[in-house]
């Protein structure tokens, strides 16, 4: 048993090169796919400008000075103003192409400096659309700051000409408005600035670091399955029977070594990922949950590639449910994307639960129960492997 | 003394050998022939103790075989038609697999069967990357270094060069001089001079060959 089990490690470090030579095609795509992955949810904001027209009767006084500065403020920037006549405004509004129509009146600077304020119009689109309520009340938050900054103007003025230093006047005024356009309603104050994506408090790095760790695990598993699963020929095992060796000697000759390269993968691509994952610690538990991950790992792909007749077969269902199971966890896309099925699904499948207890480990949240998840599955696979081989020895015996 | 008595085995519902019966001693060299399909693997592999019989029994020496779920390896050795060796690994760590501890034989004694065999130029050599006649040969060793009583070989020359069958019979026949017991299974006409007794299998019976025949008669009666 132990010259067995020797030679089999020995036949693993043979093919340590070609292994992680494997690895490293499959993961080319898997990162393509997770480039892919992440450009879906991080959708570029700009698209989301709303569109509204600008009717502007008063473009000979110096409300087009005036203008930019209120288009171009913070609490503006959530939508885009189109110039436009009344008529052309009136109808794009009626389509939905725009949220809303701001007609600004002939003599409206005119009518601020002489107080008769002639107001502005602000059509907004029929029913409650967001644009339109965001707009509207930005309209509204607009005017109680112009009347601030029109009552400060009209202060000015009369301070000025009492101390006869109205040629300042116009430095003045511009100071004010200004001043007041500063303090106009932010966009902040109307929303919960609460940061809420679909991969929840995971920076995109860390949440795809993950992913990419666990499909690198499991490439080098394709190759090291594919590899020490089917060792040789029937004959081979048969001969080893002959000799002696049950189906459970001959399947621990090839767990052995295979744990022993999941335990020295994991560890090294665990220790290269730390400069990536600041949360991957060797604590007592992170240590623990690694190796009940690598075992996790071993008692996955010894039971495929025992239930395989081929390594051809073993290493395309190997792979094939690998990646459904990382699918299933979320490791390409985030649950948000994915059927509610598949978030309750995860706890029971190896994989996923791996991926689930290395992403609390990252985010600083393992739990024992990560852990002894981990752990129930690895019993129920090798429990499985075990029925396995005695079916398998069943078989070749009648 | 091998005695081999009332052997029967079936797959599934197809009856491939019935009440096989037969007995060899000390220095037999048994061929056994037939179309292919017929059965004569199976019946090496029930007689090497890979596959359990319906019915009957195999005993060596008046103690049954089998009855352990272990089969000693210095009292009956089998070569299976495909070699049971790990390709990736050398010639010496295939032979190191199978070799088991044993006082019949010296570390001397060993190495001589080795470099009888030719394999002495080859040890560090992946068994992958050897010949099929080489690989034949690092099988069969496998086997002999164990100095089994009895030899069980499923067609142990078939696709080899004649170089390479002539080293295989060589031993054979060595074998059997020394008092051990042969059985193997063949398709090649060269080999039935080999065997001190020929027997067809057909339709799962076991008949003892005419030693009177001539090879082609003998063939004939596939």
């Amino acid at each position: 048993m132990s010259v067995l089990f020797l030679l089999q490690l020995k036949r693993a470090v043979k093919a340590v090169p070609r292994i992680i030579a494997g690895a490293l095609i499959p993961l080319f795509f898997a990162g393509m796919a997770v480039f892919w992955a992440q450009k879906q949810h991080t959708e570029d904001t700009g698209s989301l400008l709303s569109p509204v027209a600008l009717v502007n009767h008063d473009s000979e006084s110096h409300l087009d000075v005036i203008l930019p500065m209120i288009t171009e403020t913070e609490a503006a920037s959530s939508f885009s103003f189109q110039e436009m006549n009344e008529t052309e405004a009136m109808d794009a509004l009626e389509a939905g192409d725009v949220c809303a129509v701001l007609v600004l009146p002939k003599e409206m600077m005119e009518g601020i400096l002489d107080s008769t304020n002639i107001p502005a119009k602000l059509y907004l689109s029929g029913g409650d659309s967001f644009p339109s309520l965001l707009i509207g009340k930005y309209a509204e938050a607009g005017s109680l700051t112009l009347g601030s900054a029109q009552a400060g103007i009209y202060a000015a003025t009369d301070l000025y000409a009492e101390y006869g230093i109205t040629s300042h006047l116009s430095d003045i005024y511009y100071d004010i408005n200004t001043a007041n356009l500063k303090y106009a309603l932010s966009r902040e104050s109307t929303f919960l600035t609460k940061a809420s994506t679909a991969i929840g408090e995971f920076s995109l790095i860390e949440y795809y670091g993950c992913t990419l760790l666990l499909c690198l695990l499991l490439f080098l598993g394709a190759g090291m399955g594919s590899f020490l699963g089917t060792p040789a020929p029937k004959t081979f095992s048969e001969q080893l029977r002959r000799n002696g060796m049950g189906p459970l000697s001959m399947e621990l000759s090839l767990f052995l070594p295979l744990t022993l390269f999941y335990l020295m993968f994991t560890f090294a691509l665990a220790a290269l990922a730390r400069r990536f994952l600041p949360g991957l610690t060797f604590s007592g538990s992170s240590v623990l949950f690694f190796v009940c991950m690598a075992l996790c790992f071993s008692a996955y792909t010894q039971l495929i590639f025992s239930f395989a007749k081929n390594a051809g077969q073993g290493l395309l269902i190997f792979t094939f449910l690998g990646l459904l199971m990382i699918l299933f966890a979320g490791g390409f896309l985030p649950y948000a994307f994915l059927p509610k099925l598949f978030s309750v699904l995860t706890p029971v499948l190896p994989l996923g639960a791996c991926l689930s207890g290395l992403r609390s480990l990252v985010g600083g949240a393992l739990s024992l129960w990560d852990t002894l998840l981990l752990l129930l599955h690895t019993v129920i696979l090798l429990g499985l492997l075990i029925a396995l081989s005695l079916l398998n020895r069943k078989e070749v015996r009648q | 003394m091998l005695q081999v008595e009332h052997i029967s085995f079936s797959y599934r519902k197809k009856q491939v050998l019935r009440d096989v019966c037969f007995t060899a001693k000390e220095g037999d060299f048994i061929g056994i022939i037939g179309k292919n399909g017929c059965g004569k693997s199976t019946l090496l592999s029930v007689l090497a103790g890979v596959r359990r019989p319906a019915g009957g029994s195999v005993s060596f020496e008046n103690t049954p075989l089998y009855t352990k779920a272990s089969v000693p390896a210095e009292t009956v050795g089998y070569v299976p038609q495909l070699n049971p060796l790990l390709p990736e690994l050398s010639v010496r760590d295939n032979l190191k697999l199978w070799l088991r501890d044993s006082e019949l034989s010296t570390k001397e004694e060993t190495e001589h069967l080795y470099e009888q065999m030719g394999l002495m130029d080859y040890f560090r050599t992946p068994v992958g990357k050897l010949s099929e006649g080489m690989k034949k040969r690092v099988s069969i060793t496998s086997v002999l270094q164990n100095h089994p009583k009895l030899l069980i070989l499923d067609e142990p020359s078939a696709a080899l060069d004649l170089p390479c069958k002539e080293i295989i019979h060589e031993q054979l026949l060595s074998f059997s001089r020394k008092g051990g017991i042969i059985l193997f299974t063949t398709h090649e006409e060269a080999e039935f001079s080999l065997c001190t007794t020929l027997y067809i299998l057909k339709d799962g019976i076991l008949v003892r060959a005419d030693d009177t025949q001539d090879k082609h008669a003998l063939i004939q009666q596939f």
